[in-house]
């Protein structure tokens, strides 16, 4: 009798061991099911499935893929982007916040729901909007989920704007870094002043904090230059904020992201005082500096026709280091005009250097690269 | 006789005067700096992963490289990009890559790099229908792919990398709703980007120092 019930155990036992291998071979199979189909017969077979299989395939084939490498699951991403509006948008919810979800599809989820163009999802709620945005207020949950959530979703209430303020002076320097920016979309005044306590104390802060205090700083006096709003404090301030670029990037060993991070606020300015303290500046490379001196070809360009002596010279020393056709018309124009305008007189010297720069334009400048313009005259 | 030689001197030192003048004004770039390298093991091998060289060589140890890791968008080390995948090279654009557009390309990349941007799944870029007629900053994007990182660093400077030049849809930094699904899913992938649109320079692993 003993007997029997032990053989019966075992094959019990062989039995669920079968059945349970073939379950995970059937679970983990999915990349292999499609392992010689391409990705356009991959999709259109995800189309055919019912959507329970469909769904199932998707989410496996993400887990499969976070395991190696997540392009694998570009396909399935594709057929759930395709499919998505078959979906209630609890059913939606449901799959982003089940943290047994591969985290990956979970990530996508969210950027189709949260997407405003033609991928996005279009059973969104307000109320749909809150649960989701609520997984910000649970530890357990991923910072790239978190990433994702901050910014694409609807944070324009008064609850959701009190999330994002919170979130910006937490720990989590990537999510603050979301934060900041986030809120400087429709609530510049308050990412403003986080920004500034930020950079007042920016040698104990984090770097990504900087970094966004920085991004919003940079965006502040460009658009003050575009909307003609320099007071003379704010001048002084810009001033101020020149100066501490300055300092990170003589302070941070070259290459350091937040030494980059400071030399692209102050291109980003789109000023003729930051401008020049790039093409001044020895511990900037030259990659930067030519980049700099396109994206301000037309800050460059009111320098030369400010008729300053000082200005120039920057405009000349920028030329040297990328000659661009758009400037050769005002240099030469300064070279006409000092005698007629006593008060905006130029040297020879300064004169002699604007013809050096003039020529050199002539034989190796190239053209600007137009986007600038764009981002010089818009405020956002 | 005289006169004969006084020209042909006269043309020589014009011809050498304009031969160095053309040179690149500065050194903007030392090593690989700028240019575009990509390693398999994606897909069962088939695909390739997508990203820029940040430094001159693979050498140097710090944020060699600029890529987008299935998170975000950042700096990364030799191994961060490679792992245990073969590398399958150097690449710059069809279009050609003077020394001056690799320092845009290679600053565009660290814009993006700067920007945290969240890994995408099925597009090269993405962004809100808000910049449909305007071009597209690297601080407008909302997430992108590996392959939409090197695509956009070149296209932002007017160096194409993919896409149909009869219906004007290759520059991905203008926000167009065509030119967005025309980037996307697996219309270009980063094997394809570097197979189809790209010169390869170098086929091994770049080394060397340049500093």
């Amino acid at each position: 009798m003993k007997k029997a019930v032990v053989i019966a155990l075992l094959v019990l036992l062989m039995s669920f061991m079968t059945s349970g291998t073939t379950f995970v071979a059937q679970q983990a199979s999915i990349l292999e099911k499609y392992e010689n189909t391409s990705p356009e017969q991959v999709l259109m077979s995800l189309q055919t499935l019912p959507k329970a299989e469909f769904t199932q395939e998707v989410k496996t084939a993400f887990a499969e893929s976070s395991q190696s490498d997540i392009n694998n699951a570009i396909p399935f991403a594709a057929g759930l982007n395709e499919r998505i509006n078959e979906y209630s948008e609890d059913e939606l919810i449901s799959m982003i916040t089940d943290s047994s979800n591969d985290l990956s599809f979970r990530v996508t989820l969210v950027q189709i729901y949260g997407s405003d163009n033609a991928s996005g999802f279009t059973g969104r709620t307000a109320q749909g909007n809150e649960t989701i945005r609520n997984l910000l207020l649970d530890s357990s949950v991923e910072t790239i989920l978190k990433e994702n959530i901050i910014i694409l979703l609807d944070f324009t209430d008064t609850a959701g704007k009190q999330m994002l303020q919170s979130i910006a002076c937490e720990k989590d320097d990537m999510l603050a870094f979301q934060a900041i920016k986030k809120l400087n979309k429709f609530d510049s005044e308050s990412a403003i002043d986080i920004s500034k306590n930020i950079l007042e104390t920016y040698k104990t802060q984090t770097p990504e904090k900087v970094n966004a205090a920085l991004k919003v700083m940079s965006e502040v006096y460009r658009e003050a230059r575009i909307q003609k709003a320099f007071t003379k404090r704010l001048e002084l301030e810009k001033a101020a904020f020149i100066d501490l670029c300055s300092n990170i990037i003589n302070t941070f060993e070259a290459g350091d992201k937040l030494q980059d991070c400071a030399i692209l606020a102050l291109s980003d300015m789109t000023d003729a005082q930051a401008i020049t303290t790039i093409v001044e500046n020895p511990n900037i490379d030259n990659s930067f500096k030519v980049y700099a001196i396109d994206q301000n070809y037309l800050t460059l360009t009111a320098m030369a026709e400010s008729g300053s002596e000082e200005a120039i010279d920057i405009v000349c020393k920028a030329m040297e280091i990328n000659p661009l056709k758009e400037l050769s018309e005002p240099l030469s124009a300064c070279q006409v005009t000092p005698m007629t305008r006593s008060e905006n007189a130029v040297s020879e010297k300064t004169v002699k250097k604007a013809n050096a720069a003039a020529s050199r334009i002539a034989l190796t400048g190239t053209n600007a690269n137009p986007r600038w313009a764009q981002f010089y005259n818009e405020v956002n | 006789m005289m006169k004969k030689l006084i020209y042909i001197l006269i043309i020589t030192v014009s011809i050498f005067s304009i031969s160095i003048l053309s040179i690149d004004a500065v050194a903007v770039t030392s090593g690989y700096e700028g240019y575009a390298i990509y390693r398999d093991g994606v897909a069962f091998g088939i695909e390739w992963h997508a990203g820029l060289m940040n430094q001159p060589s693979s050498t140097y140890e710090n944020n060699t490289i600029i890529h987008t890791d299935g998170h975000n968008t950042k700096y990364g080390t030799w191994l961060d990009f490679v792992g245990s995948n073969g590398f399958k090279g150097v690449y710059k654009p069809k279009a050609g890559l003077s020394n001056v557009q690799r320092g845009y390309a290679l600053t565009t990349g660290r814009a993006l790099a700067s920007e945290n941007i969240p890994y995408d799944v099925r597009y090269q870029l993405n962004y809100s229908s808000d910049r449909y007629g305007k071009w597209v900053r690297t601080y407008e994007i909302t997430s992108m792919r590996c392959d939409g990182l090197v695509e956009y660093a070149y296209e932002w400077n007017d160096i194409r990398v993919y896409g149909s030049i009869e219906n004007n849809l290759w520059n991905i930094s203008w926000g167009d709703e065509e030119i967005w699904k025309h980037h996307s899913y697996f219309n270009i992938t980063p094997k394809s980007q570097a197979s189809n649109y790209m010169t390869l320079i170098l086929s091994s692993r770049p080394m060397g120092s340049y500093k």
